[in-house]
């Protein structure tokens, strides 16, 4: 399945429009996001690009006031907003990462297995199995082998966001959306997140919200970039980047990196 | 592409389990709701309404509480004017000592002072009733006989003091938080000016302030008239009209506590006790509905969230 | 006098309250201790009211069994309404409307004097449904007390839990009740539990729910739903009002305030402990 000839794209994003009460977040996005492929959105803050990423993730009703006012968004061809599967399967296979790490109340053990023992009922063999696969996937299991039964709020931020990463990867999704994973942490931390995007693109689709132009440029393939609640330019990420057609972003790339 | 089993249902995201749980919660809140409710409604049913009620609410405020006469007499004003009298004297004491309090805590304390503070206002409060009125009882009760020369030391001054102790808490708690709140917004700008703390306080906390001192007062009165085992136990429990601030008296919760285990069922004492035991829960409610109210109005314009 | 008298009286106002603050609980609870240390011992607590008139000699075992059984079986009713309302009213009530009504209502019931709670429980469990002057009737009585109480502490705990953990939580596909078990009641354990705490000792202290619901000046018998208890507010009560025994009296409000202390302070530790 070569992403250059799958007929069906991921995402496909047609007129899709979100209110949070009276205020419009999102106005008519139209995209196809490609599967296998790492898609940046980028844009400055507060022009609803989170906000994608919840409508992927059905995430968006638990945002109060917050709901999609028209449009349509399909998955693998099938309409998401309704998706026979049901929410809470869409966010199994949809996972996210969020900005700020939010290790839960438990041990590291249980914290990575969290969904992944809802979802699958698991022997414990097995899962002391998958927590080293999955602790190992994010490179954490060297740090943290001797302590997994430690509380996972004990970890550095750095630490509790490959944590959270790990967490969505033992769901076995098959896109993993991260909203800004790396805003909150050190450029060592960051380094290490950017390689485990390059390493875990083969396996899987990622969408990454970042504000981060030199970042975009090392990790993704494909490039959204939003401007108060639209899309004012798509296409490859060097494309994007290196030649804006739209005048604001021409002035937010230059600005930024020239 | 083979997709695993649907755990979730197709609408409004929740599982089977946790529509069972939604039930269950559901369930929990409608039976707590309605017990409070039927509590308002069956001490309304217990007060017999029906033809005379009206005639009843006016004489439970009203008339003589001679239940032995022919035919009884079964008014309650003298219960009504000792309760509001001894919660009067309560709250005269305790709303200046409380407001007192409220701006030592909020600004003048120094913060050993107020870290002591905070924890012995919460001793004070969890001291029982019943605890207080036995202490009143071999204190101020045994004082009040030599000091005054009367035959028995029980007074509604004795009651209102005490009262006045076991409100303090509520009181300054209360009025501490509608001041930390003004104080936050305006001691820097007001203090910038060079004036002292007493203009800074008569002249801009007072002002802005006041609706949460007056929930902090409507606190201590819905306290004060449902005050029961200590005023119970240091009033006098006579049935008496009160004629000062020396004399016994018979609060209204002392009344019922009093009465109600030896009325015989359905008999129109019995109608009464409940009569007077609903105006003086609605009198609550009400005294609660302003305190939710004055409360959201200071916090309402201070930061409006 | 001048603005500068003023603003010194205005200190010394302050102060002096602040300090009638600390003083007044500290006061009442050494004249207690000082009259009431003496009588209080072992003997004193596990053995039954003696003497003539009854409760002059002995002790207040039956009272103390009496108080936890009456707040233990209140509490069982109380705590899972309590906490069941309130997962109710954050997690799965839809409309803002009923939630804030349902405050309100709950709030200003909170507030009602609990010698009506008491009417009601002896005009509805002892009269109308024959309960009579029970240990049952009492605990359901008490429970009624405590629920509003822990409903608004358990929703201040809940609302206090990030919502970025419930999204965080459920965006991982799991349904609700896993994230409530799993993650909200973990996060927001310390601050139920102190609320519940301050719950049962209020409920413990307080005489008037029981007085005509479950309380007797005496009771030689275990305990049993069906009859009627001795309590510890009541029993002081009892013993001061018909004048009885004031070495005892002070024993018993020593006994009683010593243990609520305990809760107090159990409940203060635990809102300290509360990070973030």
């Amino acid at each position: 399945m070569e992403s250059n000839n799958t007929p069906i794209p991921l995402f496909e994003i047609r007129d899709l429009h979100v209110r949070y009460g009276d205020m419009a977040v999102l106005h008519g996005i139209n995209t196809d996001m490609p599967a296998r492929e790492v898609t940046a959105i980028l844009g400055p803050s507060g022009c609803g690009k989170s906000t994608l990423l919840r409508v992927l993730n059905r995430t968006l009703k638990l945002t109060p006031m917050a709901r999609v006012s028209g449009g349509t968004v399909k998955y693998q061809g099938e309409n998401l907003l309704s998706h026979p599967l049901g929410e809470q399967q869409i966010r199994k296979r949809i996972g996210i990462v969020q900005q700020r790490p939010l290790p839960f109340p438990m041990s590291i053990r249980d914290n990575v297995m969290f969904g992944a023992d809802y979802h699958n009922k698991t022997r414990a063999a097995e899962k002391d199995e998958q927590v080293h696969t999955y602790l190992d996937k994010v490179g954490l299991w060297e740090e943290v082998k001797d302590r997994l039964k430690s509380p996972g709020s004990m970890l550095s931020i750095g630490q509790q966001q490959r944590l959270c990463i790990a967490r969505s990867l033992a769901n076995r999704p098959e896109v993993l959306l991260m909203d800004e994973p790396c805003s909150a942490l050190d450029p060592d931390s960051t380094a290490k997140i950017e390689d485990l995007i390059l390493k875990l693109k083969d396996e899987i689709a990622i969408v990454i919200v970042t504000h981060n132009l030199a970042q975009a440029r090392r990790v993704s393939s494909n490039c959204l970039f939003f401007l108060n609640g639209t899309i004012a330019e798509q296409g490859k990420t060097a494309g994007v980047l290196n030649n804006p057609a739209h005048p604001s972003v021409q002035a937010i790339v230059m600005g930024r990196e020239g | 592409m083979k997709w695993d089993k649907d755990l979730s249902t197709r609408h409004g995201g929740l599982s089977a389990r946790d529509r069972i749980v939604r039930s269950l919660c559901l369930l929990f809140l409608v039976a707590g709701v309605g017990i409070l409710i039927l509590t308002i409604v069956y001490l309304f049913i217990e007060s017999g309404p029906g033809k005379g009620f009206p005639y009843r609410v006016l004489d439970c405020f009203t008339g003589e509480w001679q239940p032995l006469a022919t035919p009884p007499k079964l008014g309650m004003a003298h219960a009504w004017v000792s309760t509001f009298m001894i919660t009067g004297i309560a709250l005269a004491i305790s709303l200046p000592i409380g407001f007192g309090i409220g701006l030592f805590t909020s600004e003048i304390a120094p913060l050993i002072v107020r870290r002591l503070l905070t924890p012995s206002l919460e001793l004070l409060a969890g001291i029982p009733a019943v605890v207080y009125g036995f202490f009143g009882a071999v204190t101020l009760v045994r004082w009040f006989e030599k000091v005054f020369q009367l035959s028995t030391g029980e007074t509604i001054l004795g009651a209102g003091i005490v009262l006045s102790v076991m409100m303090l808490p509520f009181i300054a708690s209360t009025s501490a938080e509608a001041f930390r709140a003004v104080f936050r917004e305006y001691r820097e700008s007001v203090l910038s000016l060079g004036v002292d703390q007493l203009t800074m306080f008569r002249r801009v906390i007072l002002v802005r302030a006041f609706p949460g001192l007056i929930a902090a007062a409507a606190l201590g009165l819905a306290r004060g008239v449902g005050e029961t085992l200590a005023v119970l136990m240091l009033s006098g429990n006579t049935t008496a009209f009160p004629d000062s601030i020396l004399s016994r008296g018979q609060p209204i919760t002392a009344l019922l506590a009093t009465e109600i285990g030896e009325t015989a069922v359905d008999s129109e004492k019995y109608h009464m006790l409940f009569t007077g035991a609903l105006c003086l829960m609605l009198l609550v409610l009400l005294l609660n509905l302003a305190i939710s109210f004055l409360k959201k109005k200071v916090y309402g314009t201070l930061y409006a969230s | 006098m001048t603005f500068r008298t003023w603003n010194i009286l205005y200190y010394f106002f302050v102060w002096l309250s602040g300090l009638l603050g600390i003083a007044l609980p500290l006061g009442i609870g050494f004249y207690l201790l000082l009259n009431g240390g003496k009588i209080l011992n072992i003997a004193f607590l596990l053995d039954r009211p003696h003497g003539s008139p009854l409760g002059s000699e002995g002790g207040i075992l039956p009272a103390i069994l009496g108080s936890f059984s009456l707040t233990a079986i209140g509490l069982a009713v109380a705590l899972p309404a309590g906490i069941g309302s309130a997962v109710y009213l954050s997690e799965f009530s839809c409309s803002a409307r009923l939630k804030s009504f349902a405050r309100l209502l709950i709030e200003s019931l909170a507030g009602v004097p609990s010698i009506i709670y008491g009417l009601f429980g002896y005009a509805f469990f002892v009269l109308l449904l024959q309960m009579g002057t029970s240990l049952i009737a009492g605990s359901l009585v008490m429970a009624i007390v405590m629920y509003p109480i822990i409903l608004i502490t358990s929703q201040e705990a809940f609302d206090a839990v990030s919502r970025e953990y419930r999204e965080a939580s459920l965006s991982l596909g799991i349904d609700h009740t896993e994230w409530i078990v799993r993650v909200l009641f973990v996060k927001s354990f310390t601050r139920i539990l102190a609320g519940v705490v301050l719950a049962v000792g209020h409920a413990m202290g307080s005489a008037a729910p029981i007085l005509f619901t479950a309380a007797v000046f005496y009771s030689a018998g275990g305990i049993r739903l069906s009859q009627p208890v001795m309590t510890l507010p009541t029993h002081l009560y009892f013993l001061v009002s018909e004048g009885v025994s004031f070495e005892n009296a002070f024993g018993t409000a020593l006994v009683l305030v010593i243990g609520l202390l305990v809760f107090n302070s159990l409940a203060m530790i635990l809102r300290n402990n509360i990070k973030e």
